[in-house]
C-alpha cells in the first residue's frame, strides 16, 4: 500500500506544528483562514487517497472504509469548528485542535490496542490542554477527571492484553464467546467506562464547564467527543465476542443519557450548558445503536455520529451568549439566530436537520435489534429535547431586543455574517445529501467485521 | 440520471387538463410555500404597503397554494385507483427512503381543504401587527408541512412532514397564545403522537422489509395479529392526539380559544384533520385486523367526544371556549365513520374530514373574531350582538350549524354517509353521536340566545362588525361549505358534470372504494340446488332377454 494515504495525517501534524510556530507572527484572522484551508485540503486528500484499502507498518495501521469515514468526519468537523469561530482568540490554540483531530485519526486507523490507546491519549491530552488554556479554572477541575478516565482506559486495555495475550483486532475478534471469562468481562467494562467518561468529557469540558464564558465555549470539546467516540466504536467492534458482558450495560447507559441529557437541558437556563446536555442526549442515541452490536447498528451509529459532530462543533461558537442576550437575537443578529436555531433543532432531532436523520436510523436499528425499551426512553428524551429547544428559541425569535439595532452598512454586515448561516446550511445539507454519507457509513460498519 | 416518474394523464374533460400540467406540481405546492416562508422570515420589514408587506407575501403565497391545489383537484382523474401527479426520486435508498409524492382522491380533496383554510388563516390575520415576520413565516411553514403530509407516499417522508409541521405550530402557540403552559401541553400531546407514529412506521417496516418504506409497501403488509394490534394502537394514539378526541384533547382550549384567529383557523381546519387522514390511510387502509379490533373503541371514543363536547359547551361561559368545544364534534363524526368500517362510512369519514375542517375553522375563526370585535368573550358581557354586528352573528351561526351537520352545508352529506354506513355495526355509538348532535343544537340555541339575541350589556364595550378581510375569510369558508353541501357530486347540467368541479364525493370515492374493499360484507352464499338423484338402473334389475 502506498504511504501516500498518510498524507492527511501528515498534513494535519505538520499544519499543527506550523501553526504553533507562526502563532505570534500572523494575525488571528489569517491563522484561521490558514487552518480552514489546511483542513479542507486534508479532507479532500482523505476522500481521494483514503479510498485505498490496505495496511502499513506490518499491519499495525490500516486504511479501510471505517478509517475513511471516521477520518473524513473528523477533518470536516475540524473545519466546521474553525469556521464557526469568527474571531479565534490567541488563548485558544489552534494546534491543539489539530492534535485532537490527529488523535482521532490515529485511533480510526489503529489495528492494535496500543494504537487505539495512543490515539485516545493524544486526543484526550490535547483536548484537556485546550480547555485548560482557554479557561484555567475549569481546566484545573477537568484534569483529575481526564486523568481518571485515561487511567481507566489504560488499565482496561492493558489488562485485557495481559489476560488474552493478544492486542490485535484480528486476535480479539477471533476470541470465542466462551473464552470470555468473568475477569475479562470486568476489564472490558473498565475500558469502556474509561472511553465513555472521555467521550462525555468533551461536551462537559467544552460547553458546560463552569468557567468564564469565553472558556466555557471552547469548541475543541466537540471534536474530542468525536475522536474518542471513533475509538469507542473501534473498541466495541473488536470486542464483539464479549458483547454479552457489555451490551446490556451500554444500552442502559445510553437510555439514561438519552433521557437525562434533554431533562438537564430543559432545566438549564444557560444556552451553552443546555446545548451541552442536548449533545449528551444525542450521544446516548449513538451509544444505543452501538449496543445492538451488529452492522446495522454500527452503520446507524456512525451516521448519527457524523451529524452530531457537525452540530456539536458548531454549537459552542453559536451559544457563546449570556442568557439575557438571547432575547431578541433574531432582530439584532438574524444570521446568528438562524444558525443557532438550526443547530439547536438538529440537536433536538427535528427535521429537516442532521439530528433527525441520525435518530431515525438509530430508531430503525433499535427496532430491528429488539431494544424497544431503549427506543422508548429515547423517544421520551426526544420529547423533552423539543420542549427544551422551543423554550430556548422563544426569546431568540419572539421577543424584542432590548435596544433596537442601528441601521448602517457595517451593522448590516455584522447582522448577516456568513458563518452562522453556513453552520445552519451544513446541518441542513447533511440530511438532504444523506445518501452518499449513509452508504459510506454502511461500508464503514461492514469494515468493522461484525457478524 | 435520476429516474423521474411522470404524472399520470389528467382527465381531459376537466378544467386545465393538458393546459396547466407539470410533473412537479406537488413539490411546488410543498416547497414553494416553504421557500416563501423563508423569504418572509428573512425579509426585513419593508416600508410602504401600509406595514402589511409580510401579509401581502403570505396572502399571495396562500392564494397560489389554493390555485395549485385546485389545479390538482380539477385535473384529478376520478373513478380510477392509484396515485396521480406522482414524483419519485431516490433519496436514501439504503434504508428505503424515497422522495415519493403523489395524491389519490383523499389527498387531492384534503389538499384543497388545506389550501382554503391556509388562505382563510392569512386573511384572518390582516390586523396582526405583533411580530408579523415570524408570525406569517410560521403560518406558511405549517401550511407547507400539512401539504407535505398529504402528498407523502413514503413512511419517512410522512414522518418528516408530520414532525416538521409540529415545530411552527408550537412556536406560534409559544409566541402568541395567552395561556400559560400552552406550549408544554401541545408539545406533550403532539410529541407523544409523533413518537407513536415513528414507532408504528418502524414496526410496519420491520414487518415488511427494512429497506422499503414506501407507503404502498407498508400498507400492503399483513403483520401478525399482536403486532398489528400494537401498530393499530400506536396509530390511533398518533391520530387522535392530532384530531383531537377525548381524552387526548387537552391542547384544544389553548389553541382554539386563546390563540390568534389565524392560528386557530389553520389548526382547527387543516393541521388537526391530518390525524383523521393518518387513520384513514394507515389504520383503515392497511391494518384491517387491527381496525376491526379497535373499531368498538373508536366508536366509543367518537360518541364520548361528541357528548363531552356538547355537554361542556352547554356549561361554557365563554364564547371562544364554547366554540372550541363544539369544534371537537366534526372529529367525533369522522372517527365514527372509521369505526363503522363500511365503504359508505369510510367515504363519509373523508367527507367529514373535508367538511368538518371547514366547519371547525369557520366556528373557531368566527368566535375569535366576534370576541375580538365585541371586546369581550364572556357570554354575559358579549350579549345582544345581532343588531350591532349582523354579519359576524350570521357567520357565527353558520359555523355552529356547520359543525352540527345541517342540510345545505358540506358536513350534512358527510354526516349522512357516516351515520348510514355505521348504524348497522355500531348502532349504540351512532345513536349517541346523533343524540350529541341534537343536544348540540340546544347548545347552539343557548349561545345564539345569549350572544346574538339577548339583551345588550350596557357595560360592555361598543362592538363593531367584521372588517372586509374578516368577512372575506369567513365568507370563503361558508362559500366552500355551501358549495360542497349543495353539490357534493359536482354541479351538473342535465346530468352532465360542469367543467368547474367533478365533485368531492367522486374524487374521494375512488381510493376509498379500494380502501374499504376488505371490509365489504361478505355475500351470504346462496344455496346451490342439490343435484336431483337420477334413478339408478341396476343391471340386475334389467330384464334379461
Amino acid at each position: 500500500m502506498s504511504p501516500l494515504v498518510l498524507l492527511p495525517e501528515a498534513l494535519v501534524a505538520v499544519a499543527g506544528a506550523g501553526l504553533w510556530l507562526v502563532r505570534r507572527r500572523l494575525p488571528a484572522g489569517r491563522l484561521r483562514w490558514l487552518a480552514m484551508g489546511v483542513t479542507l485540503v486534508a479532507f479532500a486528500l482523505e476522500l481521494w487517497r483514503g479510498a485505498a484499502v490496505g495496511t502499513l507498518f506490518g499491519g499495525g495501521w490500516a486504511q479501510d472504509r471505517f478509517a475513511l469515514f471516521a477520518k473524513a468526519a473528523l477533518l470536516f468537523a475540524t473545519f466546521v469548528l474553525v469556521l464557526a469561530e469568527e474571531r479565534w482568540p490567541r488563548r485558544r490554540p489552534l494546534p491543539l485542535t489539530f492534535a485532537v483531530c490527529l488523535g482521532g485519526m490515529i485511533a480510526a486507523s489503529a489495528t492494535t490496542l496500543l494504537g487505539l490507546w495512543l490515539g485516545l491519549a493524544l486526543a484526550l491530552a490535547a483536548g484537556m490542554a485546550a480547555a485548560a488554556l482557554a479557561a484555567p479554572e475549569a481546566g484545573s477541575r477537568l484534569w483529575p477527571l481526564a486523568l481518571a478516565a485515561g487511567g481507566l482506559v489504560t488499565v482496561g486495555f492493558g489488562l485485557t492484553w495481559a489476560l488474552t495475550r493478544t492486542f490485535t483486532v484480528g486476535g480479539l475478534q477471533a476470541l470465542a464467546p466462551t473464552q470470555v471469562s468473568a475477569p475479562m468481562a470486568i476489564l472490558v467494562l473498565v475500558g469502556l467506562a474509561g472511553i465513555a467518561a472521555t467521550v462525555v468529557l468533551g461536551p462537559f469540558g467544552a460547553l458546560a464547564a463552569d468557567g468564564s464564558l469565553e472558556g466555557a465555549a471552547e469548541g475543541t470539546g466537540g471534536l474530542l467527543m468525536g475522536a474518542t467516540t471513533v475509538a469507542g466504536v473501534q473498541y466495541v467492534a473488536w470486542l464483539w465476542p464479549a458483547a454479552g458482558s457489555w451490551g446490556l450495560w451500554m444500552a442502559v447507559l445510553a437510555s439514561f443519557a438519552m433521557l437525562a441529557g434533554p431533562l438537564r437541558a430543559l432545566a438549564t437556563p444557560e444556552p451553552r450548558s443546555a446545548a451541552a446536555w442536548l449533545v449528551v442526549g444525542q450521544l446516548g442515541w449513538v451509544a444505543a445503536a452501538l449496543a445492538i452490536n451488529d452492522r446495522a447498528g454500527q452503520a446507524a451509529a456512525l451516521f448519527g455520529l457524523g451529524g452530531l459532530l457537525l452540530a456539536a462543533c458548531a454549537a459552542p461558537a453559536l451559544t457563546r451568549l449570556e442568557r439575557e442576550r438571547l432575547r431578541g437575537l433574531a432582530g439584532g443578529q438574524p444570521a446568528r439566530a438562524v444558525g443557532l436555531g438550526m443547530v439547536l433543532l438538529s440537536l433536538a432531532g427535528l427535521p429537516p436537520l442532521a439530528g433527525f436523520y441520525g435518530q431515525f436510523m438509530v430508531a430503525g436499528a433499535l427496532i430491528h435489534g429488539n431494544l424497544i425499551w431503549a427506543l422508548t426512553a429515547g423517544l421520551l428524551g426526544w420529547l423533552v429535547a423539543i420542549a427544551a429547544v422551543v423554550r430556548m428559541l422563544r426569546p431568540v425569535f419572539l421577543e424584542a431586543p432590548e435596544e433596537s439595532p442601528r441601521r448602517s452598512r457595517r451593522r448590516w454586515i455584522e447582522q448577516w455574517s456568513v458563518e452562522p448561516l453556513l453552520m445552519g446550511g451544513l446541518v441542513l445539507a447533511y440530511g438532504l445529501f444523506a445518501y452518499p454519507i449513509q452508504v459510506l457509513a454502511a461500508q464503514a460498519a461492514a469494515a468493522l467485521r461484525l457478524p | 440520471m435520476i429516474p423521474f416518474t411522470a404524472p399520470l394523464l389528467a382527465s381531459s374533460s376537466s378544467f386545465g387538463a393538458n393546459v396547466i400540467r407539470f410533473s412537479f406540481l406537488l413539490s411546488l405546492l410543498v416547497w414553494g410555500t416553504a421557500i416563501m416562508a423563508v423569504v418572509v422570515a428573512l425579509l426585513p420589514a419593508p416600508r410602504g404597503l401600509g406595514g402589511h408587506a409580510h401579509w401581502w407575501i403570505a396572502f399571495w403565497t396562500a392564494l397560489g397554494e389554493v390555485g395549485l391545489a385546485l389545479t390538482a383537484y380539477a385535473q384529478f382523474t376520478a373513478f380510477t385507483s392509484g396515485l396521480q401527479f406522482e414524483e419519485r426520486w431516490p433519496w436514501i435508498p439504503g434504508i428505503g427512503v424515497t422522495y415519493h409524492l403523489g395524491v389519490d382522491g383523499i389527498s387531492a380533496a384534503l389538499l384543497v381543504l388545506n389550501g382554503l383554510v391556509g388562505l382563510a388563516a392569512v386573511l384572518a390575520s390582516w390586523d396582526h401587527r405583533d411580530r408579523p415576520r415570524a408570525y406569517f413565516s410560521l403560518l406558511l411553514f405549517a401550511q407547507a408541512a400539512a401539504s407535505g403530509v398529504l402528498a407523502a407516499q413514503n413512511g419517512f417522508l410522512l414522518l418528516f412532514f408530520w414532525i416538521a409541521g409540529m415545530v411552527p405550530v408550537l412556536i406560534l402557540v409559544a409566541g402568541w397564545c395567552r395561556r400559560s403552559g400552552a406550549v408544554g401541553r401541545l408539545a406533550g400531546y403532539w410529541g407523544v403522537g409523533a413518537a407513536c407514529l415513528l414507532l408504528a412506521v418502524l414496526l410496519l417496516a420491520r414487518a415488511v422489509s427494512p429497506n422499503n418504506l414506501d407507503l404502498s409497501a407498508l400498507t400492503s403488509s399483513a403483520p401478525a395479529r399482536p403486532l398489528q394490534l400494537a401498530i393499530g394502537v400506536l396509530l390511533v394514539t398518533a391520530g387522535l392526539t392530532r384530531m383531537p378526541l377525548v381524552p387526548v384533547h387537552g391542547w384544544v382550549r389553548d389553541v382554539f380559544a386563546t390563540s390568534p384567529a389565524g392560528v386557530g383557523v389553520l389548526v382547527a381546519g387543516s393541521v388537526s384533520r391530518l390525524g383523521g387522514y393518518l387513520l384513514v390511510r394507515l389504520l383503515a387502509g392497511a391494518e384491517h385486523g387491527a381496525s376491526r379490533q379497535l373499531a368498538p373503541w373508536l366508536g366509543g371514543l367518537a360518541a364520548l367526544t361528541v357528548l363531552y363536547a356538547v355537554l361542556t359547551a352547554l356549561s361554557a361561559g365563554d364564547l371562544r371556549r364554547l366554540a372550541a368545544r363544539l369544534a371537537l364534534i366534526p372529529g367525533g363524526v369522522a372517527v365514527l365513520g372509521l369505526a363503522g368500517l363500511t365503504p359508505l362510512s369510510l367515504d363519509g369519514t373523508v367527507m367529514a374530514l373535508f367538511g368538518g375542517g371547514l366547519a371547525a375553522a369557520l366556528l373557531v375563526g368566527a368566535a375569535a373574531t366576534t370576541a375580538e370585535r365585541a371586546g369581550a368573550a364572556e357570554l354575559g358581557r358579549a350579549a345582544g350582538l345581532a343588531g350591532r354586528m349582523p354579519k359576524l352573528t350570521w357567520l357565527l351561526f353558520a359555523g355552529c350549524l356547520a359543525v352540527l351537520g345541517i342540510p345545505l352545508l358540506a358536513t350534512f352529506p358527510a354526516a349522512v354517509m357516516v351515520v348510514l354506513g355505521s348504524i348497522r355495526d355500531r348502532p349504540w355509538e351512532t345513536f349517541a353521536v346523533l343524540a350529541g348532535l341534537v343536544l348540540g343544537a340546544a347548545a347552539v340555541a343557548r349561545l345564539m340566545h345569549r350572544v346574538a339575541f339577548g339583551a345588550p350589556n350596557p357595560e360592555s364595550p361598543t362592538p363593531s362588525d367584521a372588517s372586509l378581510s374578516e368577512s372575506w375569510y369567513l365568507g370563503l369558508l361558508v362559500g366552500a361549505l355551501l358549495w360542497v353541501g349543495l353539490a357534493p357530486g359536482g354541479p351538473k347540467l342535465l346530468g352532465v358534470s360542469l367543467f368547474l368541479d367533478q365533485g368531492v364525493v367522486n374524487v374521494v370515492n375512488s381510493p376509498t372504494a379500494d380502501l374499504a374493499a376488505p371490509y365489504a360484507p361478505t355475500p351470504v352464499p346462496t344455496p346451490t340446488p342439490r343435484p336431483t338423484p337420477t334413478p339408478s338402473v341396476t343391471p340386475a334389475a334389467s330384464p334379461s332377454p
